[in-house]
């Protein structure tokens, strides 16, 4: 589905009386995501990111401006209307109900138009079907006797699993099957059993002028007959098996969220925000709640489940790297304004603002107050830079430099420096950082890869230019060099 | 007016601050001498048994006598105060042999010329379960309202609604008396029994007790549920229900217990049809243990505690099984009924 | 969406603000209109304006009106026994039973084997019925009951027998009383001590303080907000006292046809009982002078504890 957002606003009211002003959350909030795209809102928290993700749920009104889903203007459709999953940071799960239930929570009691469809006889007919494999799923009960004392259930629930059909089946199939000494002829007895009581319901359905498809859909005069009905358990269950296959929670149906483990608990949300099969996924910071470990493979997991649903989905975070490595496309925000729509590589390369320079990447850049004097930029008295022309000359400058563009050895030999104190000296992981101070800023910060050793305080850090990045002191907006 | 809401602010607080009294955070310095260490350590092992053995032998003592009331109940409903047709009276043993136990005494107090034991049972029973359940719906309809719900005067609702619990009932009663009279539902049976329940079926406690439940429900489940297109309706009955069950069933214990031990209210009720009573009432103003023994008048109090133990009983057997409710509930209920 | 769904709050709201409006806000008002009408009658709903003869009458400073029967008896015991019976009871049992129940919630808490047993044992008379324990007390008491048999005595308590004296009767109604109350002081004084950080008491240890100590210096303090919330609803249930009695004495009083064990509530409902029309004023003057009382004190109770609770 093709989101598209235009002039989205939003304005919390303040109260005159108690001298709180009105706060704008959301200023003039546009964009458009194609279909199957994921897109990442990423932001600092209270730049208004969780607030466009509860306007285009509909949990919050829209100030103004307006929503469409596939042209389609939803900008006032309630919540439940707009076909929307949500899963919210802290996933929200009913703690009441088992995965299975919490996962169905949406489902029930929802209505469809459907063809009449005979239930009994899709019911024998696929009890038939599994009886035809009877060695197969013996074999699989047995696996379980094996393995398990508490055989019933979970052998119940992987015969639906690979045979996909409903738990009454399933359940029914265990139970003529469990015996330890079942003969053949116990099971060709039963299947016979079903085809007559097939023969038998068909018979009546064509004594009152019905007849019956391939499909079990009961045809009168060769039409079948439209109904609006509740969804059945048994479609229910169908549901279900389907979408704890896509995030994989095939053995854990019948646990309670409580014996899960985080990432489990928030596959669980997942799957009851794609049950609906919806036209939008809406992620409120869907990771913050992982360790760390969990937080890389579960991210990866939810991009694997994004590609394999093609749903549209709207990712919110504060996390850079999360949205970095897993969205089609970025918009930061900052105080409810859009600083940037871009790619993630393309928004880190060449940022368009100040803002999206430092938030992005970490260690975050390194920035000085600069002056230009005629087609030269001064740090202080450190000449940093030259430019192409003089057309800057006279103006006031951010000059910025990536942490891996200060250069410790100067083995490209760079012909501008910059001093600095050393105060400290970290290990992340493969690469090393340097941290250090001058009379411009409090912290500079180096990365670099080989170890090295370095008896003086005061050191001279190369400007490699290619790493630099200028920014109007007043706009903050990019000057492109 | 904003007077009277600082109180009952401060008052919800001091609430809190009970059931949820473990932050007490205060210092306080106890002044003591240093002693050898190692003798102090002797001498106050030796304390402590020396502690322990007067503890123990104390509590032992005080549980006896909390207890005698209901030996005393069940072995002297089991004595015989007629022997060979005459009156012996009570004697004042602990032990009753038992062959001299007298079943009968439970066979003569079912006996409804003395005691319509049946009927009184039955008005309980009809009068417990209506007003149960329906306590049981108004609190979660208000308890609902006053979480879920955004309305205008929702919070100035609540305050007068705790207002109400600091109001002892017993000044409604003339009231109140006088408006089921006149309303007309003492002239027959169940206008009799709503008369009984209608006036407790409203307790602003247990509204506040599941309040504090469902407010512990995180925001994002309703939120969850809306989403997936569910009514508030839905909402409070698949969700918030389920979720407060244990609460739920803490008041619907609570509200037996304060049913079957009613007796002012009914009495006042039913004090001119005394049959639509309820059963303690009924042991107390009811029950007929004057027997005729030669000529003489004698008050059989063996009968009399053989209905105490039939009351008794239910009490302690609910007690026995929900005890953990029961306990829970009351160290966050406060004031009794 | 946040939208204000006003009427909807109002529907559920409304079985439980209906009830409440009927059975407790129009009474609180009509209990104080009727105390101040003249001559009211409830059975014709009759009055002749408002007055302060009724209250009056219930001080002893006016007769009560003559010309009904069977009336004077009771109204003048308001003055006479119930106000001062109701104090008597709430000031002897309300004491005894929180230092009691402080001292067993202390013992109890003191100990690790059998504590659940303990703690479940003294909360058992908390759901048994004040009635039914009134007959029980009354079997007790009687005189050739257990407690005679076991003091070797010869006293009358609760019958109504000439020999029964005032004391002796109100004595059984303190027992009573204190059995009945202290299951949920004790259950309230555990939960509270069993909250209080184990950090002060090895504290007080290190610096070898006594048990005394350690009782008045820390479990005093800390259990301050259990201690003032037990004596706030233990005065009020204790001014409330009426079912005891009611349990106890199946008449009224100790002897003939006196009413010397009257308590405040005991009045309201007996007036409300009496069947008479014009006896309901005097039940509504009884519950406000309670309500009164109860006000007094519980606002006293909070005045005088602000400074000395912690929490």
């Amino acid at each position: 589905m093709k989101l598209e957002v235009k002039d989205l606003v939003k304005v919390f009211e303040g109260n005159p009386k108690k001298n709180i002003e009105d706060t704008i959350a959301v200023s003039n909030f546009t964009l458009t995501v194609n279909d199957g795209e994921l897109v990442g809102l990423l932001g600092p928290s209270g730049c208004g990111k969780s607030t466009i993700l509860y306007m285009l749920a509909g949990l919050k009104e829209v100030t103004s401006g307006s929503i469409y889903f596939d042209g389609e203007d939803v900008t006032d459709l309630p919540s439940e209307k707009r076909g929307i999953g949500l899963v919210f940071q802290n996933y929200a799960l009913y703690p009441h109900l088992n995965v299975y239930q919490n996962i169905a929570f949406p489902l029930e009691d929802t209505y469809k138009v459907t063809s009449l469809k005979s239930k009994r006889i899709e019911y024998l007919d696929s009890l038939i079907k599994l009886l035809n494999n009877a060695t197969e799923i013996k074999k699989l009960i047995d696996n379980y006797r094996v393995n398990n004392k508490k055989v019933s259930l979970e052998a119940i629930n992987a015969i639906s699993f690979n045979y996909d059909v409903p738990f009454n089946v399933s359940k029914k199939v265990y139970r003529i099957l469990k015996k330890k000494n079942i003969h053949h002829i116990d099971i060709l007895i039963n299947i016979n059993f079903y085809k007559e009581l097939i023969k038998k319901e068909k018979s009546k359905l064509i004594k009152k002028g019905y007849t019956i498809d391939n499909e079990f859909t009961i045809l009168k005069d060769d039409k079948p007959i439209q109904v609006k009905r509740k969804i059945s358990k048994e479609e229910i269950d169908l549901e279900v098996l389907q979408v704890s296959r896509v995030v994989q929670l095939e053995n854990y149906l019948f646990r309670k969220p409580s014996e899960l483990s985080g990432g489990q608990q928030q596959r669980v949300a997942i799957a009851r925000a794609l049950i609906k099969k919806p036209r939008l996924l809406l992620l409120d910071e869907p990771l913050s709640n992982l360790d760390a470990r969990l937080r890389i493979s579960t991210r990866e997991e939810i991009r694997r489940i994004q590609k394999q649903s093609k749903v549209t989905t709207i990712f919110v975070t504060h996390d850079q790297e999360e949205a970095l490595s897993i969205c089609d496309r970025i918009v930061i925000l900052e105080k409810g304004k859009i600083k940037q729509i871009d790619n993630p590589q393309v928004a880190y390369d060449d940022p368009k603002n100040v803002f999206v320079a430092s938030f992005l990447g970490t260690p975050p850049l390194n920035k000085f107050d600069a002056k230009v004097v005629k087609n030269k930029i001064f740090v202080g008295n450190y000449e940093v830079f030259v430019l192409n022309n003089d057309s800057l000359d006279g103006e006031e400058v951010i000059f910025s430099v990536r942490p891996e563009g200060l250069e410790i050895i100067n083995e490209d030999n760079n012909i501008y420096y910059i001093e600095g104190t050393i105060d400290n000296y970290e290990t992340l992981g493969r690469d090393k950082e340097l941290i250090l101070h001058n009379e411009f800023n409090d912290s500079i910060k180096v990365v670099f890869k080989d170890d090295l050793e370095i008896n003086k305080k005061n050191i001279k850090l190369y400007i490699n230019p290619k790493k630099v990045l200028l920014f109007d002191k007043l706009t903050g907006e990019r000057i492109y060099l | 007016m904003y007077q009277e809401r600082g109180y009952i602010i401060s008052m919800e607080k001091f609430i809190d601050s009970i059931l949820y009294s473990n932050d007490n955070k205060i210092e306080f310095v106890v002044d003591g001498f240093n002693k050898d260490a190692k003798t102090t350590e002797k001498f106050d092992k030796i304390k402590k048994i020396f502690f322990l053995i007067f503890a123990y032998a104390l509590l032992i003592f005080l549980a006896f006598i909390m207890m005698i009331p209901f030996y005393w109940m069940l072995i002297t409903s089991l004595k015989s105060e007629i022997v060979n047709g005459q009156y012996v009276g009570l004697s004042n043993d602990f032990f009753i042999p038992v062959n001299e136990i007298a079943w009968n005494n439970y066979a003569i107090i079912f006996d409804p010329s003395r005691f319509n034991f049946f009927s009184y049972l039955l008005n309980t029973f009809i009068v417990l379960i209506i007003s149960t359940i329906g306590t049981l719906f108004i609190t979660i309809f208000a308890s609902f309202a006053f979480t879920r719900l955004q309305f205008k005067g929702r919070d100035t609702t609540f305050y007068i609604y705790l207002v109400t619990m600091m109001i002892p009932s017993e000044l409604f009663v003339a009231s109140n008396f006088i408006t089921v009279y006149r309303y007309g539902l003492l002239n027959d049976r169940w206008g009799t029994y709503f008369a009984i329940m209608l006036p407790f079926i409203v307790n602003v406690f247990y509204i506040y007790l599941l309040r504090e439940n469902f407010k512990q429900i995180p925001e994002e489940l309703y939120l969850a549920s809306k989403v997936d297109g569910k009514s508030d309706w839905k909402y409070l009955w698949k969700v918030m229900v389920p979720i407060a069950s244990p609460t739920l069933i803490t008041i619907t214990i609570l509200k037996v217990i304060s049913t079957w031990n009613a007796y002012a209210w009914p009495k006042t009720v039913t004090v001119s049809n005394s049959e639509f009573t309820l059963i303690t009432v009924g042991i107390r103003d009811f029950a007929n243990f004057d027997t005729n023994i030669g000529g003489f008048l004698f008050t059989l109090q063996s009968l009399q505690m053989a209905a105490t133990v039939i009351v008794t009983i239910p009490l302690i057997l609910i007690f026995i099984f929900f005890r953990k409710y029961i306990m829970s509930g009351t160290s966050r209920t406060g004031i009794k009924g | 969406m946040t939208e204000k769904n006003n009427y909807k709050g109002w529907i559920y709201l409304a079985p439980s603000l209906i009830l409440i409006a009927v059975f407790t806000l129009y009474p609180l008002i009509d209990t104080f209109v009727i105390s101040f009408l003249k001559d009211y009658n409830y059975l014709k709903g009759t009055s002749d304006g408002f007055t302060l003869d009724n209250y009056k009458a219930l001080f002893g400073i006016i007769p009560p009106p003559d010309y009904i029967a069977g009336i004077s008896g009771p109204i003048k015991a308001f003055f006479e026994y119930a106000l001062p019976n109701t104090m008597i009871i709430t000031f002897v049992t309300v004491p005894i039973s929180i230092v009691l129940a402080l001292i067993i919630a202390v013992l109890i808490n003191s100990i690790k084997a059998f504590q659940r047993f303990f703690q479940t044992l003294f909360f058992t008379p908390y759901v048994t019925n004040i009635i039914a324990v009134g007959m029980v007390f009354g079997v007790i008491f009687s005189h050739d009951g257990l407690f005679n048999s076991i003091f070797n005595l010869s006293e009358y308590w609760v019958e109504e027998n000439p020999s029964t004296t005032y004391w002796n009767a109100m004595f059984v109604i303190f027992l009573d009383i204190i059995w009945y109350q202290l299951p949920f002081k004790i259950l309230i004084f555990v939960s509270g001590l069993q909250g209080i950080d184990k950090k002060y008491y090895e504290a007080a240890k290190i610096d070898s303080a006594s048990r005394f100590k350690q009782f008045y210096s820390i479990t005093v303090p800390l259990l301050s907000p259990q201690i003032l919330y037990i004596s706030i609803t233990s005065f009020i249930n204790g001014f409330k006292e009426y079912q005891a009695i009611a349990g106890l004495f199946d008449g009224r009083g100790t002897s003939g046809n006196s009413y010397n064990l009257y308590t405040v509530v005991y009045f309201v409902y007996d007036q409300v009982n009496s069947g008479n029309g014009e006896s309901v004023r005097y039940a509504c003057c009884g519950a406000v002078v309670l309500f009164l009382i109860i006000l007094v004190f519980t606002g006293l109770q909070f005045f005088v504890s602000r400074k000395r609770i912690y929490y």
